[in-house]
């Protein structure tokens, strides 16, 4: 079980939020004066964005006395959570249209095994206390998106869930970092 | 739940019940009018869903 903290100390984005309702845009075209926006809202999302990082861009923007925008980020990495009950069931995306890979909920299955106690690179497991209004989750590496810092502020302030405590989201900082850095051996 | 098609809606000009506006690049006005979901509603959804918004470029 994780250790979250449910305060929203930090005014500002950090890693290891959780924030609700995250939106993302997949496309906004125009054609023959008609403009179609295709945005998917995600229940849940992580951030991964390294806490640094962020630290410095939230002072940047706020130093009148700043010198420069080399601080300043473009987006957030964040990745989205999916409760574990649907992942199971491999159902978790079928709102958007994807039937995606079912895992035995028995836990004495290798595969249940592999999954909660994250030997598979490409999800990390997260059980929550009571305490916090999120159920059994997983987070998927291989979904991770972006957003814009601002609008994610934004949706933090209305739809800030918990923060995983340090050690917790180091650790998933270096297994999503792993992740992405993994060698596909033909 | 909510189902996708509750909340799918396409834009239709309406001076009177604008929602929300954008400039474009060539600085016409899109204005979206959204017929079934009111501005104020805060999606809360227990699985990612899709939403598609589709406007019309007024263009005076």
């Amino acid at each position: 079980m994780i250790k979250v903290d449910k305060n929203k100390v930090e005014t500002r984005v950090c890693q290891g939020d959780i924030i609700a309702n995250v939106e993302f845009v997949e496309y906004a075209i125009e054609k023959s004066g008609q403009i179609e926006i295709s945005k998917i809202i995600f229940p849940y999302v992580y951030v991964l964005s390294q806490d640094c990082d962020l630290e410095q861009e939230y002072s940047s923007r706020t130093n009148a006395n700043s010198q420069n925008q080399d601080k300043h980020l473009i987006s957030v990495i964040v990745a989205p959570l999916y409760n574990l009950e649907q992942v199971y069931d491999g159902i978790h995306l079928e709102d958007i249209g994807l039937k995606m890979q079912t895992i035995s909920r028995n836990t004495d299955k290798t595969e249940n095994k592999i999954l909660r106690q994250n030997n598979n690179p490409r999800y990390h497991y997260l059980e929550f206390s009571n305490e916090v209004s999120i159920p059994n989750s997983v987070i998927d590496f291989k979904h991770y998106f972006t957003v814009n810092n601002n609008l994610l502020l934004d949706k933090k302030k209305k739809c800030f869930v918990c923060k995983v405590s340090e050690l917790y989201r180091e650790n998933i900082s270096h297994r999503f970092s792993f992740f992405l850095s993994r060698i596909g051996l033909p | 739940m909510i189902d996708t098609e509750d909340i799918m809606f396409s834009g239709e000009y309406n001076t009177s019940e604008t929602t929300e506006t954008m400039k474009t690049n060539n600085s016409c006005e899109a204005v979206f009018e959204q017929t079934t979901v009111s501005e104020q509603v805060e999606y809360s959804v227990s699985k990612p869903l899709r939403i598609i918004i589709k406007a019309v470029i007024k263009n005076d």
